[in-house]
Formats: C-alpha cells, sequence, structure tokens
C-alpha cells in the first residue's frame, strides 16, 4: 500500500475497489428491489390504511430503504467517493465485511417486520446497525481528508450524521415495542422517515448529484457557493421539520418544509443550468428517471406541507410517504443503469487494451426501457389505489413494480454477463 | 461543444499535448474530451497528476485507445498518458 499522499492518488489499483465489491451491493439492491416490490404486493390489502406498526408493508418499506437505497448508496459512495474527493479507500476486507453484515441484518430485520417477531427485528436492526457504523467509519476517514469538492464533502458530512440519528432512532424504535421508550412512537417513526428519506438520502443524493450528474451528462460541476446556500436552507428546514414533528408542532414542520422546498429550487436549478451547458447530446433513458425524481422531490415536500396543515383527506400521509420512495427510487434506479455499464467498462479499460467493451455495449436497451415503463405505471397506479382506496389497484402497482425490478435484474445481469466474456476473450 | 478548452495545451513534435493537473474532478475529463472533439486526429499526450480511470469509458465509446507512457505519481510526480484514435 501506498504510503505517501501523492502517491495515494495516483494510480488506478488504489483508487479503484475490485469490480466484484461495487457488483455485490449493486446486485444486493436489485434482489432487494425485487423482494420490496414482492412483499408489498403481497400486503396490498393493507396498504392504503397502514399507520404504522409490524407486519408486510413495515417490511416492504425497509426492504426498499435499506436494501435497495442504503445498499446502493454504500455501493457508489464506496467507489464513487475516493474518486471525488482525490482520496483513497483501501479497506476491501472491510467492504466485504460490511457487505455481508448489512445484507444479513437487512434479510433478517424484514423477516422480522414481516413476521412481527421482535427478536428477529433486534437483531437483524443490530447486524445492519454494526455494517452501518462500520461504512459510517470509512466514510468519515475519507472525508475528514476533505478533497477538491467541498459541496459534496459538506453534503456527506451531514448526511452521515443524518444517518447516525436515524440508525439510533430506528434501534430505539425496535426496542420500543418491548419497553416504553417513546411517549409517542409514531411521531418517532415518522422522525426516522424523515431523517433517512430527506437526511441521510436526500443529502446525500443532492451531493452526490453535483459530481455524478457532471460526470453522465459531461459538464462542470456547479458552483460550491450555490450548492452550499442550498445545503444550508435544506439543512435548516429539515432541523425545522423534525423538531416539529418530533413536537407536535405541525406549523414548524410546515415552515422546514417550505425552507426545504427553497434549498431544492436552488438545487435543480443548478442542475438545469450544468445541463444546459452539457457537451453529450444524448442523455439516455437514464435522465428521464432524473428528471421525473426531480419532479417528484418538490412534490413530495408540497404534499408533506399539506400533510402537516392538515389540508389533506386520510390518504395524505400514505402519498406524501409514497412520493418521497418515488423519488428517491427514481434518482437510483437511474444512478443504478448508468454507473453499472460505466464501471464494467471502466475496469474493462484497464484490464483489455485491445478494444475494451463500450458503455453502450455493456447496456441491455430493452429491459431498462421495460423498467422505465413498469417504474411509472407502477406508482400511478399504487397512487391511484391509495386514493381511492382499491387494493386490487396496489396489487396491480405492486406487481407492476416487479416486473419492471426483474426487467432492472436482466439489465444487471446482462452488463455482468457480457463483462465477464470480454475478459474471457481478450484472456484466450 | 459547450465546455470551453481551457486547459493549458500546446502542439509538439509528439502530439497535441494537455496539461489538467491543476484542475478539480472531473474538469480534466472534460477538457480532454473537448481537445479530442476539437482535433478528431493525430496523437494526444496528457499531463496528469493521477491516472484518469474514469475517462477511459469515454475514450472507449469515442474509438480513441490510451496508453501509460511515464508513471512518476509514486514519487509526487505525474503521469502522461497517450491517447490516439483507433
Amino acid at each position: 500500500m501506498a504510503t505517501g499522499a501523492t502517491a495515494f492518488l495516483g494510480s488506478a489499483s488504489e483508487r479503484l475497489l475490485s469490480l466484484s465489491l461495487p457488483f455485490r451491493f449493486f446486485g444486493a439492491a436489485v434482489v432487494f428491489h425485487l423482494a420490496a416490490w414482492g412483499v408489498l404486493a403481497l400486503a396490498a390489502g393493507e396498504v392504503a390504511d397502514y399507520r404504522g406498526g409490524g407486519g408486510p408493508v413495515l417490511a416492504a418499506v425497509h426492504l426498499l430503504t435499506l436494501g435497495v437505497f442504503t445498499m446502493t448508496a454504500m455501493g457508489a459512495s464506496l467507489q464513487l467517493l475516493p474518486v471525488a474527493t482525490l482520496q483513497g479507500f483501501a479497506a476491501p476486507r472491510l467492504i466485504g465485511l460490511i457487505w455481508w453484515l448489512f445484507s444479513l441484518g437487512t434479510v433478517i430485520l424484514s423477516a422480522g417486520m414481516f413476521l412481527v417477531w421482535h427478536q428477529a427485528m433486534a437483531g437483524g436492526g443490530v447486524l445492519a446497525g454494526l455494517a452501518i457504523l462500520l461504512y459510517l467509519w470509512l466514510l468519515l476517514g475519507n472525508l475528514r481528508r476533505g478533497g477538491a469538492l467541498r459541496a459534496v464533502v459538506a453534503h456527506g458530512w451531514l448526511s452521515a450524521a443524518s444517518l447516525l440519528g436515524l440508525l439510533a432512532l430506528g434501534l430505539g424504535l425496535i426496542a420500543n415495542q418491548e419497553h416504553d421508550l417513546f411517549a409517542d412512537a409514531q411521531r418517532g417513526a415518522a422522525v426516522h422517515m424523515l431523517l433517512a428519506g430527506y437526511g441521510f438520502m436526500g443529502l446525500l443524493a443532492m451531493g452526490f448529484s453535483y459530481v455524478l450528474v457532471p460526470m453522465f451528462a459531461l459538464t462542470q460541476v456547479p458552483p460550491a457557493k450555490a450548492a452550499l446556500a442550498s445545503l444550508g436552507l435544506a439543512v435548516a428546514g429539515l432541523g425545522l421539520a423534525l423538531a416539529g414533528v418530533w413536537s407536535g408542532q405541525d406549523g414548524w414542520a410546515a415552515v422546514g418544509a417550505a425552507a426545504g422546498l427553497i434549498a431544492v429550487a436552488i438545487h435543480l436549478g443548478l442542475m438545469v443550468q450544468v445541463l444546459r451547458q452539457r457537451m453529450r447530446k444524448r442523455l439516455g433513458p437514464a435522465f428521464i428517471l432524473i428528471r421525473l425524481s426531480w419532479a417528484l422531490l418538490p412534490i413530495s415536500l408540497l404534499l408533506g406541507i399539506a400533510w402537516a396543515m392538515d389540508n389533506l383527506p386520510d390518504w395524505g400521509g400514505a402519498v406524501f410517504t409514497l412520493s418521497l420512495f418515488a423519488w428517491l427510487l427514481s434518482l437510483l434506479m437511474a444512478i443504478l443503469q448508468r454507473i453499472v455499464p460505466f464501471l464494467a467498462s471502466m475496469h474493462a479499460a484497464t484490464a483489455i487494451k485491445r478494444r475494451p467493451p463500450t458503455v453502450t455495449a455493456l447496456t441491455a436497451q430493452v429491459p431498462l426501457s421495460i423498467h422505465l415503463y413498469c417504474h411509472c405505471a407502477a406508482f400511478v397506479l399504487l397512487c391511484a389505489g391509495i386514493i381511492w382506496p382499491v387494493p386490487l389497484l396496489v396489487g396491480l402497482g405492486a406487481l407492476t413494480g416487479a416486473v419492471g425490478a426483474a426487467a432492472f435484474a436482466w439489465f444487471f445481469l446482462a452488463a455482468v454477463k457480457k463483462y465477464r466474456a470480454a475478459l474471457e476473450k481478450a484472456a484466450a | 461543444m459547450t465546455v470551453e478548452l481551457t486547459a493549458p495545451n500546446w502542439q509538439a513534435e509528439d502530439g497535441h499535448h494537455i496539461d489538467v493537473r491543476d484542475l478539480p474532478p472531473p474538469e480534466p475529463m472534460l477538457q480532454i474530451l473537448a481537445l479530442l472533439q476539437s482535433i478528431e486526429s493525430g496523437e494526444v499526450i496528457v499531463h496528469h497528476h493521477r491516472e484518469p480511470i474514469y475517462l477511459y469509458p469515454e475514450l472507449a465509446e469515442r474509438g480513441w485507445k490510451h496508453e501509460i507512457i511515464e508513471d512518476a505519481t509514486g514519487s509526487g510526480g505525474e503521469i502522461r498518458l497517450r491517447l490516439w484514435p483507433d
């Protein structure tokens, strides 16, 4: 291992994890994606009236938030952050251990939630929590050394702080089922969800967008000052919203969400501005999902404000939660479909000197198109099924989502197969 | 092309040189691609402070090949990359 700081930056081998490591996280996310839709289909009758507590709905939610969102965030940040901060991760065994602990923890926790089995929930929660703490240790080590992209690093710090908070709250909520720790567990669960959606995942997604969108579209990074202003407003708004929800002051929650809306307006303005200057003309289907996620983020905040001010009917909470998940899932699926062939092509290019496979060659378009249509149809059906409410529509939505998830798994496996075939051909 | 070529670049006997050592990511990649788009043929020598691994898929997509011709990053120096159209 290189010892000098400059040596640490230089060669590909020290900044590039073995492809099997990030792909392990992405592969698990693909499987959990399918499982989340499948479990939701089983719980179709309970979705519209769900007000919290154990059961299949809670299991589906955690298969999505832990299994897809956090798993993807871990795999992407462990590979991309060293490049963004010009630092290096050199702990492949630890990363492998994190994957095992987190995968196992997510499976056990979700099974415990599905079966309303408190001991399994506690065991799975502790395993997943341990994996998250180890991941945070790696992440913070990288962020601590600073880097060239101030806005990305600042978002990373605040996202990590949110992750720590939501982990503590999540474990507290599990313990609360047998020992009354919270005066109002439903408010605790709402804070946990907001910290997860807008805090950990939201801030990480916004921060990474400042480097990933320029990288995908081939354009310049937006000015750090504006990105940091957006971050400041987002964090202030989130803090106010959390305090409001925790203490029952709905007005604070609404004002916090409004501040979040201004932060998002700045963020989206920056994204639109950098896209206008892009070098890549054809952005591809991933950007349909990215643009959809950009529309869903402010919609979720508007729904959040209306819900906090009691201006929505009974379905308000469920539709707000749905919009939050739709925003994050759209963005992460877009990132996954760009990053999987990109990383495979990059690894192939470092190993194969003669004609390495291109990103285009590694991207199967048919399954991605199927996924796109199914993804959009699934959320429309779910939304309609919750508003009316018609469990059959919810079930149809979940099954459509599962078909989309299966198509996405096809895309992922095709990329892995083509990458392996290219390596074998080069070795022959 | 909407990314302006601002990194120092010059023509020499062995090809067109570009120096992206002081730029934050993803600026080196953008500057190199902007240069490739402007010259379209001939050889390019890139001066960088690290191996530009994220550039490789973009090069492959555009039909350019790469080769490291000098790597002094281990002693705090620069890495030089030769690029040429396939």
